[in-house]
């Protein structure tokens, strides 16, 4: 910046500040060449050419620059360039003592003017040229090889398109999908509409299992007036199958006067239970009163910590029932302090883990106390494993809706399974034929198009 | 201090977790007790965690009605149905006329709908799985549903022979096969994640 020194400046030997004719103090060069490379850098402008701006330093002050540029160089690509410059100009190592000979002279210079003249060692009161470098240049960039810097980029773009909105996929709603998918609504509509409607009788009974007949000797063999645990475990939306499936066990037990004691892990649980009784009640030969036949001791909290802790205490656990009454105490529970002391257990689940938790934390406590699982045919294939391990975990499994209708039908009770077995069935086959039609005609138009390769 | 924080909740997990371990195995009184004690304070959080996540679905329904987003209609809707049934079950108990009502009438069709609806969707699912191309895979997942379905039923009274065996031989050896597998992986898992979490390698109680 050799153009913007004034013609009518000298610098002071000792501090270097600059003074004009009439002796005022003036700023010096470098500092102007500070200020000059600051508003060079406003946003927008050409950087500084390192060489403009060398010149405009003076010589003695130089080699502080390239005492803090040698460093620079130590660490960083762009130092290189830097004493590249300086080694040019004709800057030298030897000018280093220099500096600090001079920064020696600056602590002990006297004071010049004002009340503390003559005083050394005073810190100056303007703005000291020793001290106004040139900002050391860091270099911000990164030395990265091609491939990271191809991973940077595919990064940037893969933020970038996040940020940006996507347009929506519209899915094309072709007319023909929308016939298909109400056609097979309506077809499955009146499949299971049908056989209600004209109340036409359950064709054919499901194949006898051992599963069902050894859980119905199971419930034979048990004395009339048991007291036994019964947990209803079963969600809402599944409750046309389970019901089914469980009515004919409960209608069973109902039969025989067993006293129920009932409880979930589900929250709906114990109201499912009550609906299920009450509709028993409409149906069976018998009257089945809270208190005097059953209990309903609630829901139980916390799944498989609840279970297990249900299992251990459950006096404690759950000391009254719906009504708040304290039920242990009465006559029927008044001998029970724990599960292994009811005389069957039966557990109504559509969720296998809900099966698997019974099994794992309360069947351990049961001692002798045979426990019967009711599952849906959906969760019959995990819980199958305890019933076929050796010896098994549990005594009793009752599967799905087909078992349950066979096992009404064999009790010949009246309920769920016959008035829904029709439906069922012919929903069944609709369901199944429409399928095996849809997979021969596209199994048929994908060889087609394979053929013409 | 964090770290005399972390040590002590480690530590209280770690015992917790052994006290009700031994106890499967061990029986004693003292140590029965404790497990029960244990277990009562499990469960009550868990309860109360139950009712913060009701209260905390009636703030975020609440919300979205007050700031007026898509769907806000129906965030009061379930709020109002929320609040009826807390005042008719409360008042008149859970196994009342009403309650029942309530839980015939409405929650079990809305339920059930759900899973009809998903009858529907699986058959059409079923009618177009082979639109994407024939392949070993997908004709093997064809021939079970078909095999599994219709070896179920009976059209008056007729049965396509060996189809009911064939269904019964998939749905108790195949299936039941592969969830014992899964049954076991579940078991070591869990066997795993214990053994990690006694030994204070895995915290999943937060830091």
């Amino acid at each position: 910046m050799s153009d913007d020194i004034k013609p009518n400046t000298e610098t002071s030997p000792e501090d270097g500040k600059e003074f004009d004719k009439s002796g005022e103090v003036q700023k010096s060069t470098a500092e102007q060449s500070f200020q000059d490379s600051s508003s060079d850098n406003q946003p927008g402008q050409e950087k500084k050419n390192p060489e403009r701006l060398a010149d405009a330093i003076p010589d003695d002050k130089t080699s502080d620059d390239v005492a803090e540029k040698s460093l620079v160089q130590d660490s960083q690509e762009d130092g290189e360039e830097l004493a590249d410059d300086q080694s040019d100009r004709g800057v030298e190592d030897k000018d280093q003592p220099k500096l600090v000979k001079g920064e020696q002279e600056v602590h002990t210079r006297e004071e010049q003017d004002g009340p503390l003249v003559g005083v050394e060692g005073v810190l100056p009161a303007e703005l000291d040229p020793y001290f106004i470098h040139e900002p050391v240049r860091r270099s911000i960039k990164l030395q990265v090889t091609e491939a990271q810097e191809t991973q940077a980029l595919l990064l940037d773009q893969m933020i970038k398109g996040e940020i940006e909105p996507q347009p929506e996929v519209t899915r094309s709603k072709s007319a023909s999908n929308n016939i298909l998918r109400i056609g097979i609504a309506v077809f499955l509509l009146v499949s299971i509409l049908l056989p209600l409607s004209t109340r036409v009788p359950a064709s054919i009974t499901p194949p006898v299992s051992r599963d069902s007949v050894s859980a119905n000797q199971l419930i034979e063999s048990i004395s009339d007036g048991a007291t036994v645990l019964l947990s209803v475990d079963y969600e809402p939306g599944l409750s046309a199958e389970m019901d089914a499936a469980l009515a004919s066990v409960v209608d069973r037990m109902m039969m025989k006067d067993f006293y129920l004691v009932l409880v979930s892990t589900v929250p709906t649980g114990p109201v499912q239970a009550e609906r299920l009784l009450v509709f028993l009640n409409q149906g069976g030969g018998y009257q089945y009163e809270s208190s005097e036949n059953y209990t309903n001791l609630g829901y139980i909290p916390g799944g498989p910590i609840g279970l297990l802790n249900f299992a251990e205490a459950p006096r404690q656990v759950m000391p009254y029932d719906l009504d708040g009454n304290a039920v242990w105490y009465s006559p029927p529970l008044q001998n029970i302090s724990s599960l292994s002391d009811f005389d069957l257990v039966v557990v109504a689940t559509e969720n296998p883990d809900r099966g698997r938790s019974w099994v794992e934390q309360v069947q351990p406590k049961l001692g002798n106390t045979p426990i019967i699982l009711v599952v849906s045919r959906q969760a019959e294939p995990f819980v199958r494993p305890y019933y076929g391990s050796e010896p098994s975990q549990i005594q009793g499994l009752v599967s799905g809706f087909g078992v349950g209708a066979f096992y009404l039908n064999s009790n010949a009770q009246a309920g769920f399974s016959s008035m829904y077995w029709s439906s069922l069935n012919l929903a069944l086959i609709v369901g199944g034929l429409l399928m095996l039609i849809g997979a021969v005609i596209y199994a048929g138009k994908s060889l087609n198009t394979r053929k013409p390769e | 201090m964090r770290q005399v924080r972390n040590s002590i909740v480690v530590a209280i997990a770690v015992i917790t977790g052994i006290i009700i371990l031994v106890g499967y195995f061990i029986e004693l009184p003292v140590l029965k007790n404790l497990r029960i004690m244990l277990l009562h304070y499990a469960v009550i959080f868990i309860a109360v965690a139950l009712i913060v996540g009701v209260v905390n679905l009636v703030q975020v329904h609440w919300k979205k009605f007050q700031n007026r987003q898509p769907g806000g209609v129906y965030s009061l809707i379930l709020i109002i149905s929320l609040l009826v049934t807390i005042i008719v079950v409360g008042y008149f108990g859970p196994t009342s006329t009403p309650s029942l009502w309530i839980f015939s009438n409405i929650q079990i069709p809305v339920a059930s709908s759900l899973i009809a609806v998903l009858t529907v969707v699986l058959t059409y699912t079923g009618v177009r799985l082979l639109k994407r191309g024939l392949n070993l895979f997908s004709f093997l997942f064809m021939a079970t549903v078909l095999i599994v379905i219709l070896g179920t039923v009976s059209f008056q009274g007729f049965r396509i022979p060996g189809l009911s065996e064939l269904r019964t031989w998939i749905t108790q050896v195949p299936a039941v096969g592969g969830a014992r597998g899964i049954l076991l992986g579940v078991a070591l898992g869990t066997i795993a994640t214990g053994m990690r979490i006694l030994m204070g390698s895995d915290r999943p109680y937060g830091r």
